[in-house]
């Protein structure tokens, strides 16, 4: 047994029942790697904790199931049932091994079980889950309702409240068989009765009870298994039969409590308006509405293809309007064929001749008419464009509508884990014999049902945490000039898409030089380091750091903080610590509102597409050639007067040799560091509907998901604080012990092509496409211009002559704009000529091709003018 | 670049919880396996060999091995021109019909040979991954060649 200070054992013995509970819920979960990996970190961590605190039975007991996982994990193999049963036992040992320490060390007190424990009935799965709803409702608003009374215990109409609700539960559970529940609800029932009765106040005691009794109600809903559960339940009853005196009725031995008459025990009926559905439906019905919110992205695709089409179909009608003009009127000037001509070769006017006339004449017309058509055509496929303009708008605002609606049916508010978090502070405090009061302010929030489950745990642990190590003893608060009684605030607000969880103690705070002494002594800091008080608390939530050695000393935090980060970066949320040595510690933590949906930024790297959630990005950086030359020789960044280390995703992602030049880069907080991930090219910035790829690929490093384009593309969605703590070399899918080798094609130039024939611009972006390049079009130097202002493409390809504005007087507006000069610009014309060239060069182009071209000529011009 | 030009015929399996898709036209046969059954098919007269191993596909897609058949466990026999292989798999929902919109490519850097995947179907479950049954029979034979069948002549 070791000799750690009884302060910092009970502390302990609280992380370590929290840590009995989550291997107990993640036992009951499929045993796939994942979860046999969940299970491994979470022993290691009790086990490394235990052995800290020098307590060998503990981390014996645990070792050998430890290492059994470790070989079966290494060896990708899966538990057989003789291993999991292994398993189970070592849980529940380390349970009744926890249970022995917290009665002094002593073995558990026998206790003969409560006539009435029965397990809990064999009911169809359907039945249980709508019971389960509905209990944990009324166990919610019994918890609700006690924590109201505690300062009102003189509230007889709150008793009332309550003597219903314990009513109902007691009717509800006794019908369908859970006679353990229905006792306890029975018994909370008849001391509600009694002190109605009298109309006396509640005294402490008997508020005490009921708390305990709302306690064990939720373990038994919750359907918790515990070893103490019938010592509870007994003790409950025994303290029942002293408070009620005569009135106290011990219930039947085999059938506790008998429904009570129909009018009064069937269920709460739902109000008539209301419907229970499985979140699975509405996950369904989510999923379809992001189908339709992509098709409408490919709807948008095609009526800008259609656009553009019709900005070409407006310049070549104007065209052939402006040549069939040109025609006729040059027919009608004509000296042969005109009005003058006539009269003065009237004579020898060969009559063949005046058959071409007429022939001619009649063409001229025709063409004229045809122009005069071709433009009413173009008109109104102009205004059918915007009759679709106007529909896909409003088809728009409605999809955005119905998918707002739907995902607002996932949203439940944070009241839903209200009764587990005062608990949580209620048995913790009491463990621990503080006085603590919990604050929660904002509980109206609503969040997403699966972000609120995922945010439970790690909020649990950091209460526990906040009583255990943060909130001082009574008496040292008191010496502290402080309260006896400690506050713990939980505020809840919403922003932008993310929930803000501000949780802040009054208590002692955590101590800095602790920390510093604790990492020098593991080798984490030199003695000599100077780090800043940040970069200190950040160790804290490194895994298996804690302070747990320095017995002597009180507080401490650091157990289990990094599964609390884990738990974050899985919601894609942060966590940020402010602490003041003797006047508390705030917790803020940050989550999306939702995961389905996520505003990305869309990125272009090794000839792909990805989208990065906006969040996980700090800033994003151009990287002009310079620049590039100095990453290439040092391998970092200098940076807002800081060298951050880079990553370059199109290494990682391609192979070797394929990637380019990066022309920006991402800067991301991963690691407790700043990183630089090097792509090629920024796409914009839409909201993605989130699609999972499945267990299977969700173990491919630095890929959380995938979303699908306007285009029908599958791209992926990174998660680059992932990507960035994998070396390239390790193989992206476990198990295969070779980098992956992906198929990329040569990744490819941003191209901006500006040529006013249009068939120029499709045949050339067309070939650069399919050359796995990007390529916009302008049909001219104005065009080109207003394009310019929304993207950096990596080089221009520029036809000389156009309309409106010509090549030559482009190239002069680049070059001129310090904005736009280092874009390189190369001819292509038709203009061989020696003077065309010399001008170009004058005005500093960076390429000159003659067309014809080979479209290897062309690509290799590019590619050394976006490398100058 | 979708995969696929007309509408597919896949059948939904079932591994370690997640939905993937295989060409019907490459599915020669589904039986159900009991606890007890020998974990081979026989393949009668169309192979060359007269039974073949059944190969779990937990194990290939998730490195888990099944040292127990959990029950109900279903065994695909897919085939291709000149080979074939027997998988086991967790569970088998009717066979459905994709339109060509919702047969997608695979993304660029899963398009490994280590994937055997040959392009992604939209579903109302959401993403699932279509089976390239040529790169999973490649992949069996690199791994033990005996995992797979190879097909007597002029059979399907």
């Amino acid at each position: 047994m070791s000799t750690v200070s009884s302060d910092l054992m009970t502390g302990f013995i609280i992380e370590a029942q929290g840590y009995v509970i989550s291997l107990r819920k993640t036992l009951a979960k499929k045993l796939d790697p994942e979860t046999m990996q969940e299970l491994h970190q979470q022993m290691a961590i009790l086990s490394g904790a235990a052995e800290m605190l020098d307590m060998a039975e503990m981390s014996e007991l645990i070792g050998p199931t430890q290492d059994m996982l470790k070989e079966h994990i290494d060896a990708g193999r899966k538990l057989t049932r003789k291993e999991s049963d292994r398993l189970k036992t070592t849980i529940e040992r380390l349970d009744e091994h926890l249970q022995s320490l917290t009665n002094g060390g002593g073995p558990p007190p026998e206790v003969a079980p409560v006539a009435s424990f029965r397990p809990m009935p064999d009911l169809p799965a359907d039945l249980l889950e709508i019971f389960s709803l509905e209990a944990s409702e009324h166990s919610q608003a019994i918890q609700a309702n006690l924590e109201i009374l505690t300062r009102n215990p003189g509230d007889h109409a709150l008793l009332s409240e309550l003597r219903r609700v314990t009513h109902t539960l007691k009717g509800a559970s006794a019908s369908v068989g859970f006679d353990i529940i229905a006792r306890l609800a029975h018994l909370m029932e008849d001391l509600l009765e009694h002190y109605l009765e009298s109309s006396s106040k509640l005294p402490p005691d008997a508020i005490k009870l009921l708390f305990d009794s709302a306690d064990a109600l939720e373990d038994l809903i919750e359907q918790r298994q515990s070893e103490n559960l019938p010592v509870v339940l007994s003790d409950i009853d025994a303290r029942y039969a002293a408070l009620l005196g005569q009135a106290y009725e011990p219930p039947p031995e085999e059938e506790s409590v008998a429904p009570p008459e129909p009018a009064r025990t069937s269920p709460p009926a739902l109000p008539g308006n209301l419907l229970r559905l499985p979140l699975a439906t509405i996950d369904q019905l989510i999923n379809r509405v992001g189908e339709v919110v992509i098709n409408r992205s490919v709807l948008e695709r095609h009526l800008g293809m259609m656009r553009a089409l019709l900005s070409d179909l407006d310049y070549s009608t104007q065209r052939l309007g402006r040549v069939a003009e040109d025609i006729t009127t040059q027919i009608d000037m004509s000296p042969m064929f005109g009005l003058a001509g006539r009269e003065a070769h009237d004579q020898t006017f060969d009559p063949l001749e005046m058959e071409r006339y007429s022939l001619l004449y009649q063409h001229t017309r025709e063409l004229d008419e045809i122009a005069a058509d071709t433009e009413d055509l173009n008109d109104k496929l102009h205004f059918l464009a915007e009759d679709l303009d106007a529909s896909l708008t409003r088809e728009h605002r409605l999809t955005t509508e119905l998918q707002n609606g739907l995902m607002n049916t996932r949203l439940v508010p944070f009241h839903e884990i209200e009764t587990r978090l005062r608990q949580t502070v209620r048995r913790t405090a009491h463990n621990l014999g503080k006085q603590v009061e919990l604050d929660l302010i904002g509980f109206e929030t609503q969040v997403d049902k699966s972000v609120l489950e995922a945010l439970a745990d790690p909020l649990m642990h950091l209460l526990r945490n906040a009583v255990g190590h943060g909130i001082e003893a009574p008496e040292k608060r008191q010496e502290a000039h402080k309260t006896e009684t400690g506050l713990i605030t939980l505020r809840v607000s919403r922003g932008r898409g993310r929930v803000v969880l501000s949780l802040s103690d009054d208590g002692a705070g955590i101590d800095i030089k602790k920390i510093h002494r604790r990492a020098v002594s593991l080798g984490l800091l030199d003695e000599e380091g100077n780090p800043t008080d940040e970069q200190m608390i950040d160790l804290l939530f490194g895994e298996g750091f804690s302070l747990a050695d320095e017995v002597t000393q009180t507080s401490g935090r650091g157990v289990g903080l990094d599964i609390v980060r884990h738990a974050l970066n899985k919601l894609q949320g942060t966590i940020r610590v402010d602490t003041k040595l003797g006047l508390g510690t705030t917790f803020l933590l940050s989550v999306p509102v939702t995961l389905a949906i996520t505003r990305a930024l869309f990125i272009r790297s090794a000839g792909q597409t990805f989208a990065v959630p906006l969040e996980q990005i700090s800033s994003v950086v151009r990287l002009p050639v310079n620049v590039l030359a100095e990453i290439g020789s040092e391998g970092v960044l200098r940076y807002g007067g800081k060298a951050l280390a880079t990553f370059n995703l199109a290494t990682y992602m391609g192979e070797p040799g394929t990637e380019t030049e990066p022309r920006y880069g991402l800067i991301i907080e991963a690691e407790e560091q700043e990183t630089v991930i090097l792509i090629d090219g920024l796409v914009g910035i839409q909201e993605a509907v989130v699609k999972s790829l499945g267990t299977h690929l969700r173990r491919v490093h630095g890929i959380s998901g995938a979303t699908i384009s306007g285009d029908g593309r599958v791209m992926l969605i990174l998660d680059l604080a992932e990507l960035v703590g994998v070396e390239p070399t390790i193989s992206r899918l476990a198990g295969i012990p070779r980098p992956p080798t992906a198929i990329v094609q040569k990744a490819g130039l941003h191209v901006l092509v500006v040529d006013d024939s249009p068939s120029v611009r499709r045949v050339v972006s067309s070939f650069l496409e399919h050359s796995g390049w990007q390529a916009t079009t302008a049909k001219d130097g104005i065009d080109a211009l207003e394009i310019l202002v929304m993207i950096r493409p990596d080089v221009m390809l520029v036809d000389i002559e156009m309309p409106r504005m010509n090549g030559y007087e482009l190239l002069t507006q680049v070059k001129s704009d310090p904005a736009l000069q280092n874009i390189p610009v190369v001819f292509l014309t038709s203009r061989s000529a020696l003077k065309h060239r010399k001008r170009a060069e004058q005005l500093l182009v960076d390429g000159y091709l003659i067309k014809p071209y080979r479209e290897e000529e062309l690509l290799e011009e590019l590619m050394r003018a976006a490398r100058r | 670049m979708p995969d696929y030009p007309s509408t597919l015929h896949y059948l939904p399996i079932e591994v370690s919880g997640q939905l993937f898709a295989i060409p019907m036209l490459e599915v020669a046969a589904i039986r159900q396996l009991g606890r007890g059954d020998a974990p081979v098919v026989s393949m009668g007269q169309e192979a060359r060999q007269p039974a073949i191993p059944i190969v779990d596909l937990q194990s290939l897609f998730f490195g888990v091995s099944l040292s127990d058949i959990e029950e109900p466990a279903y065994v695909i026999v897919i085939s291709i021109p000149a080979f074939a292989c027997a998988v086991l798999v967790d569970g088998v929902r009717p066979a459905r019909l994709a339109e060509p919109a919702d047969q997608l490519a695979m993304p660029l850097t899963l398009t490994n040979e280590r994937y055997p995947f040959r392009g992604v179907l939209r579903t109302p479950e959401g993403l699932v991954l279509i089976i390239d049954s040529r790169l999973l029979i490649e992949e069996l034979r690199r791994i033990k060649p005996d995992l797979i069948v190879e097909k007597a002549h002029g059979s399907r």
